[in-house]
């Protein structure tokens, strides 16, 4: 992205960093120029508040299932399939 | 210490939890019972490197998350880089060049405070969306995003740049949006 020297950037270039902002650091620049347009742009408004959503949401589905998601397993018979080989490998 | 392992028990010990610690990163079941069983048969090939110094399920769980790095980086073909395509989102032409296009541009979400955490339909929506992403963006955004690998460590194991790696995570934030803008909230 090419944005030297100028403080107004597109929804392309703001929507570019809002996604950034979700898992790296903006510099003080780009939060700056970030910002400048936030303050003009109602679509750039919605998606970040989208974004910041999505990310929410895949953070809580991942706990859940980490935590307990006791509806997955193996079925028995593909456990006694894994036990035969793992016997067969130390042999 | 290595008589502290004992691979007779573990399929009934441990079994469950590797497939459910797979299957959320890969969603895919067969993929997913593949991947246990490798990591079972690694962990008996590699017995003498375990140190005794952290549990078996710790040990057996860091095979298992290394090869599904593995899994990704044969997923993901960085000869295809997408770094500037056109997005169809944004206008092309005057003012409008690079802005959002009225009828692709974010639409109100009625998000029913945290309601849509706790739903079954949501989240399976939600996963869809996630299984749909091209391979390439799936395997930045599972790796950085679902794994939690730092964003150096991503760009090392797909051999990609950081300015790619942002890139297609965006790429891949973007298409989750509208997905999910599409299967739930119209």
């Amino acid at each position: 992205m090419d944005t030297k020297g100028k403080m107004m950037i597109t929804c392309k270039e703001a929507t570019f960093l809002i996604s950034k902002d979700q898992q790296d650091k903006l510099s003080f620049l780009e939060r700056f120029r970030l910002n400048l347009h936030l303050m003009m742009c109602k679509y750039c408004r919605r998606f970040k508040v989208q974004v910041r959503f999505i990310s929410k949401a895949i953070g809580r589905m991942k706990k859940r299932v980490d935590d307990q998601g006791i509806e997955l397993s193996l079925s028995e018979e593909q456990k006694q399939i894994l036990r035969d080989k793992l016997r067969n490998a130390q042999k | 210490m290595s008589n502290l392992l004992n691979p007779n028990l573990w399929v009934d010990a441990y079994a469950d939890y590797l497939y459910r610690y797979a299957i959320t990163r890969v969603n895919n079941s067969e993929v997913a019972e593949d991947l246990v069983q490798e990591t079972f048969l690694a962990g008996i090939k590699g017995k003498e490197s375990f140190l005794g110094n952290s549990n078996e399920k710790t040990w057996l769980t860091a095979i298992l998350r290394r090869k599904i790095i593995d899994h990704y980086r044969k997923k993901s073909n960085n000869n295809q880089l997408i770094v500037d395509v056109p997005d169809e989102r944004f206008g092309k032409y005057g003012t409008m060049n690079d802005h959002w296009l009225d009828e692709k541009a974010p639409q109100e979400w009625a998000i029913a405070a945290d309601h849509e955490f706790e739903n079954k339909e949501f989240n399976s929506i939600l996963k869809a969306c996630i299984d749909h992403l091209p391979d390439n963006w799936a395997s930045c955004f599972i790796l950085r995003i679902m794994e939690e690998m730092k964003s150096d460590e991503v760009c090392k194991e797909l051999n990609i740049s950081p300015s790619n790696l942002w890139v297609m995570l965006h790429r891949a934030r973007l298409q989750l949006r509208d997905c999910l803008e599409k299967g739930w909230f119209k």
